[in-house]
């Protein structure tokens, strides 16, 4: 699987598990990226972009806390994106 | 009177208002609005400033545009002074009338470059609740003299909006405020979710082990012996046996409950004979119902595939026959019955032990649901109160439901769950039915009749 395919949904399946179904809504929303009514997701375009969108998307819903959740949703992701492709925002 | 230009710029703003998405910074992007819209419908104003203020009078927060739109009410104004106590400005703004000021000096900083062009000050009372809760003042290049009731009266409406956008911003701001706070709360619960469920995990662990070893010797004190055991000892190691063999069911329980609840279950269905599989559990159990001298019947009929995991429908089985097992009196009978509507076919497990009582029926699916008076009375079952729990977990994974029927105690009981059949149109949304697990996939714990 595409690392940053795999970033996205792991991020918005832990949103999903704090915030239920409003997670795929305010993913939808980000340009670029198409999240189904399971778990596909399919990105289209600047993939880091993308992500980075994801990420400011719940954060300027639900501010700091959720950037965390981010952070901690795609540790297991960390070593299959080089560092200078992951998005500021993401890095500890 | 207001002119009819005026009121379409007015109707303008109020729409633009209502259309700023972002309402957390409103005034931000409407305040340079407005002050651009009131210059093209004729007026000629160097600065608009909005300054709120809280019950106590003092400014909460201020806002300002000009043309370079880069300064605020703190560096161009002196906020202060527009809300001196006593002032005769301060008098009529509290008693929400306009005040037009000539002395530009007294309230602008006379660093501001466009000083020179402002010739007087228009400040309107900004009223929320029939109180003055902040002032919009606009920078007038005309003189004081050249001011007309209309411009008041346009400017008041002006005020009106500004005040409703002002609402509509804190209103917003409290939301995101309360929301951002739920959303932390949300995710401390669910991290401690988490760690609860790593606890149950680990712990369950450890102690299956010691406990294994204790089931292993108790077993072998009671059948290997080297001494021969006295009638009391031998009563003591078989109660020892049996519920260190109701603590192992208990652990493994446990550990099925936060695998499913962890999501580190997966479900993948097949399409599959339901009867058959039936037909292979009641060999499986047939030694235990025959120790209890039970009747084993299955009422097969012709039926089309089910469209589930075959796996977890196993133990679903299992688990229903062996609780009509431990609740069946010796000579009873347990049947197996099925029916379909062409869209699900439904699978009844129907016993006739000690029933359950009405009021009972609903509690019967919760986690450690044990009754008092029948069918799960844990004292007589030795169950864990956590199998049915688990059963109607996996049957919502697999799109299912489950349900049970009692006449009321001692009139027996019918278990029954359905199931989708692997129709064109269940096949076709095949990954619909399937439960991919969260990160590491972990089986289910045997069930134990």
């Amino acid at each position: 699987m595409d690392p940053y395919v795999e970033a996205v949904s792991r991020i918005i399946k832990e949103q999903q598990s704090i915030i239920g179904p409003v997670a795929v809504d305010q993913a939808n929303k980000v340009t670029g990226l198409s999240v189904g009514t399971g778990d596909d997701v399919q990105i289209s375009g600047n993939k880091k972009q993308v992500l980075e969108g994801l990420v400011n998307q719940y954060a300027k819903l639900f501010g700091k806390a959720s950037i965390e959740v981010c952070k901690e949703a795609i540790e297991p992701v960390y070593d299959k994106i080089p560092v200078g492709d992951l998005p500021d925002i993401l890095k500890n | 009177m207001v002119s009819e230009d005026k009121i379409r710029v007015f109707l303008k703003l109020q729409q633009l208002a209502l259309d700023i998405e972002e309402s957390t910074k409103l005034l931000e992007q409407f305040l340079p609005a407005v002050l651009q819209d009131l210059n093209l419908a004729g007026s000629q104003y160097i600065f608009l400033a909005a300054l709120f203020i809280d019950d106590s009078g003092n400014i909460k927060q201020t806002f300002f545009t000009d043309k370079s739109n880069n300064q605020t009410a703190g560096q161009v104004t002196k906020p202060e002074n527009f809300l001196q106590k006593g002032s005769e400005w301060e008098m009529k703004v509290m008693y929400g009338e306009a005040a037009v000021i000539s002395d530009v000096a007294y309230f602008i900083n006379p660093a501001y470059p466009e000083i020179s062009k402002i010739h007087s000050l228009l400040m309107l009372p900004i009223q929320h609740a029939q109180k003055l809760s902040g002032v919009l003042i606009l920078a007038r290049s005309k003189t004081a003299d050249q001011i007309s009731a209309e411009e008041i009266e346009f400017g008041e409406m002006i005020t009106r909006l500004v005040n409703l956008s002002f609402r509509l911003q804190d209103t917003e701001g409290s939301l995101t405020k309360i929301t951002q706070q739920v959303y932390e709360m949300n995710a401390k619960l669910h991290q401690l979710d988490k760690l609860k469920d790593d606890f149950v995990s680990v712990a369950s662990h450890e102690l299956r082990t010691p406990m294994t070893a204790i089931r292993s010797y108790v077993w072998m004190a009671l059948h290997r012996s080297d001494v021969p055991l006295s009638q009391k000892l031998e009563k003591y190691l078989y109660r020892t046996l049996v519920s260190t063999e109701r603590l192992i069911s208990l652990v493994n329980d446990m550990l099925n409950v936060s695998r499913i609840e962890s999501g580190h279950i997966e479900i993948n269905p097949q399409s599959f004979d339901i009867v058959a599989l039936v037909r292979d559990i009641m060999e499986e159990v047939k030694v235990k119902a025959d120790e209890k001298r039970l009747q084993l019947l299955t009422l097969e009929q012709k039926l089309p595939p089910v469209f589930a995991d075959s796996d977890k429908v196993h133990e679903i089985l299992l688990n229903l026959i062996g609780n009509a097992m431990k609740f069946c009196y010796p000579g009873g009978t347990i049947a197996v019955s099925f029916f379909t509507d062409g869209q699900m076919v439904d699978i009844s497990i129907k016993d006739s032990g000690a029933g359950i009582m009405k009021d009972d029926l609903s509690k019967l699916f919760h986690k450690f649901s044990r009754l008092d008076n029948s069918y799960t009375a844990v004292s007589t079952s030795g169950g864990t109160g956590l199998g049915l729990y688990i059963s109607k977990s996996l049957i919502d994974l697999m799109h299912g439901k489950i349900w049970v029927t009692s006449e009321g105690v001692d009139k027996g009981a019918t278990f029954s769950f359905s199931l989708p059949i692997a129709s064109q149109q269940v096949l076709q949304h095949a990954e619909q039915f399937q439960v991919k697990a969260k990160g590491e996939v972990k089986p289910l714990e045997p069930a134990t009749i």
